[in-house]
């Protein structure tokens, strides 16, 4: 039975109800998946790291689940392995107050971050005036079960000055119909999102069990009371119901999101970030790159630090502007490989009007999310993070100054990631490298080559052809792929 | 059989805030299904069907659209070629409603008349939650000169409707008699800015 290896589904069980998700892949190996005790005995007793011992493990057979978060953590750069246990715990208690103290300014300026709640409809409008509608809270109340169920027209007309009643807005939330209808099930958690059984008339935009709402501009009054939003402001608050929108939406069909506290934190990660990174804010697809941090790391700053982590390489492709979408400058990275490695190719889809790449938007963006099962994702980004590992991340991350001058010099190479050397040996990691996520795009299509030249006689057809590989990639595969592919692609790009 | 090559195709394009429900009315048109699991739009996605009418078949491409405003700069290209536009909002967000108006003029900007615009109502369902009557909606679209009709894409309510009177608007069907009639509301024969024949067979007629 070893040999096969063992799944690891069990690891992030999905709702039963949920028949319809790719299925995975990813199996613990053992030999091959870097185990609990080998990645104890790469420790020295002070803490030092030698990460080149387990680079190759997560480079063939991924992380075993149970220690997925704090190898993350260095992969991601959160860490220097060089570090000792000792200054690693002072990082992460000094993050937490950090992350503690932004959350703090979020929550003054809105009181519904952090209150276990979030909204889903806009509460201010573009000048920073309060909106008329009522305001729907997403989220269980913590004293609902004290409350009786509020008398549903009320509810409705938004006429309830709760608000100022209970002193705080976050705390004036009732149980919403849905609970008042028993579907809502346990202790008001989300328990009948997503499932196809308890579409209820009554269950708000079919995502939320209790969905409550108070006088909006009663709250937003009492907060512009201190004086106009200053148009920083203005921004955040106008993002933070997109973020809920989406979050409502976010990886449903795993049993931890039927849990309402897993589903406020990733607002709430969601929402410090959009505060602390005011180029970015929020885009569509954060959510599917934050919520597995969620998943992996118990506690909501480490979590959100793990993210943040992410973003720094990944935040590029999400800055919009009125006339682009970061993400078009990797896209034309993407053509640019293409055109190299299979000119025909290129050739094709330039001439169906494809030349934008657009249709690999997703993959990029998302990081294959959605070509893939949510474990099989997960072990797809460690191989990718460890392929592209740089030892001096940390630094490069917390004191960019001086960390670039040291690149390269103090570490053996036994230390980087294998993708990572083939850009130091080339020297093309000089320049700005390309992140090997391009290079596994190009290895899906140059898989999916002659399928595209023989069938695709329209961008739809692109589309189409690329959709079908959801759930019928092999992230190992792809992986090895995109390694021959970048090979290939520094050669040829030399000559 | 006729053969593929002879196949009409057009290109839909559905536009709209995030979260209105675009995904949810292609998903229920195509599989007859609604599935409250769905992920947010990553950029563009792309589905087709063929419709069968009475005396003709057309391939309906369908684009679906990420509906949060920073993806704006994606979607020009998408409406360029485009015959339809379907706009939706949600009848239970004012907001998203009144949205519809900048969408509409996005697509006239690139489209000029030539194109069919539908203003789409969706959520109907949310019974109690509804913050956009359907005469507003109606009034609206008269104003803007562009179809109109309410869906639920959870109930089912409309969808084949919908897409039906979208396609008797589609150019090239000025001689198509009638479609089937049990799950029409509205048949629109010539043209989409001419006086339609206002059957309101179920709620949410057409109002160009």
């Amino acid at each position: 039975m070893w040999s096969s290896g063992e799944p690891a589904d069990s690891y992030y069980e999905v709702r039963q109800e949920c028949t319809d998700v790719p299925k995975t892949r990813f199996k613990i190996k053992p030999g091959k998946t870097l185990s609990v005790r080998k990645w104890q005995a790469a420790f020295t007793p002070e803490g030092h790291l030698d990460i080149s011992k387990t680079l190759g493990r997560i480079q063939r057979g991924g992380i075993h689940p149970s220690i997925r978060g704090e190898v993350w953590e260095f992969l991601l750069g959160c860490y220097d392995p060089k570090s000792t246990f000792e200054e690693r715990d002072e990082i992460r208690q000094r993050r937490r107050v950090e992350y503690a103290k932004w959350k703090e300014e979020c929550r003054e300026k809105f009181p519904i971050v952090g209150s276990g709640k979030f909204i889903t409809a806009p509460v201010i409008t573009e000048d920073g005036q309060p909106v008329q509608e009522p305001m729907y809270l997403v989220g269980a109340s913590n004293n609902a079960a004290a409350e009786p169920p509020k008398d549903m027209d009320a509810a409705e007309t938004g006429e309830t000055g709760e608000a100022g009643k209970e002193g705080e807005a976050g705390e004036a939330c009732k149980e919403g119909e849905a609970c008042k209808e028993g579907e809502a099930g346990e202790e008001g958690e989300a328990g009948e999102a997503g499932s196809p059984k308890v579409i209820g008339e009554t269950v708000a935009n079919g995502e939320t069990q209790s969905s409550i709402n108070i006088a909006s501009w009663q709250m937003m009054k009492e907060i512009i009371s201190h004086g106009p939003l200053d148009k920083k402001v203005i921004q955040w608050i106008l993002t933070l119901h997109q973020i809920g929108l989406d979050v409502i939406r976010t990886d449903r069909t795993l049993v931890f999101y039927e849990k309402q506290e897993n589903l406020s934190k990733l607002w709430d990660i969601l929402a410090v970030y959009a505060w602390i990174d005011t180029d970015v804010g929020y885009c569509q697809g954060m959510s599917d790159l934050c919520s597995p941090m969620i998943i992996l790391l118990d506690d909501e700053a480490d979590a959100f630090w793990c993210f943040e982590r992410l973003m720094r390489r990944l935040r590029g492709n999400f800055r919009c502007t009125e006339s682009s979408v970061g993400v078009e400058s990797q896209l034309s990275n993407l053509a640019a490989i293409t055109q190299v490695i299979d000119p025909k190719l290129h050739q094709h889809l330039e001439a169906l009007g494809g030349g934008d790449y657009l249709f690999a938007f997703r993959m990029l963006m998302v990081l294959f999310r959605r070509e893939f099962s949510f474990c099989d994702s997960l072990y797809l980004w460690e191989m990718m993070w460890a392929l592209e590992y740089d030892p001096d991340l940390f630094e490069l991350y917390e004191e960019p100054e001086t960390a670039e001058g040291s690149k390269g010099r103090t570490k053996s190479i036994r230390h980087y990631g294998k993708y990572e050397r083939e850009n130091m040996k080339s020297g093309s990691a000089a320049e700005a490298p390309l992140p090997i996520s391009v290079f596994l795009v190009a290895s899906v299509l140059k898989d999916k080559s002659a399928k595209l030249l023989q069938e695709a006689r329209g961008l739809d057809d692109v589309v189409k052809i690329l959709n079908d590989i959801t759930g019928n990639l092999d992230a190992k595969k792809a992986c090895t792929g995109a390694m021959k592919l970048h090979k290939k692609y520094l050669k040829k790009a030399k000559k | 059989m006729a053969p593929v090559s002879a196949l009409a195709k057009y290109k839909l394009v559905f536009l709209g805030d995030q979260s209105v429900g675009k995904t949810s009315i292609i998903t229920r048109f195509m599989y007859d299904k609604f599935d409250t699991t769905y992920q947010a739009t990553i950029g563009i996605d792309f589905l087709s069907k063929t419709m069968y009418l009475e005396d003709r078949t057309v391939r309906l491409q369908l684009w679906d659209t990420a509906g949060q405003e920073r993806f704006r700069s994606l979607i020009p290209s998408y409406i360029r070629d485009s015959s339809v536009a379907v706009i939706v909002y949600d009848v239970a967000s004012r907001q998203s409603f009144l949205n519809t108006s900048k969408w509409i003029e996005e697509v006239r900007t690139e489209r000029g008349s030539d194109v069919i615009i539908v203003l789409v109502g969706n959520k109907t369902d949310l019974v109690d939650k509804r913050q956009v009557s359907i005469e507003e909606g109606e009034s609206k679209a008269r104003e803007m000169n562009v179809m109109f009709i309410e869906t639920s894409a959870k109930a089912g309510f409309n969808i084949k409707p919908l897409f039906r009177k979208i396609a008797a608007a589609l150019p090239g069907m000025e001689t198509l008699s009638s479609a089937k009639q049990e799950d029409m509301v509205d048949v629109n024969l010539k043209s989409s800015n001419t006086n339609a024949s206002q059957a309101q067979a179920q709620s949410g007629g057409c109002a160009c």
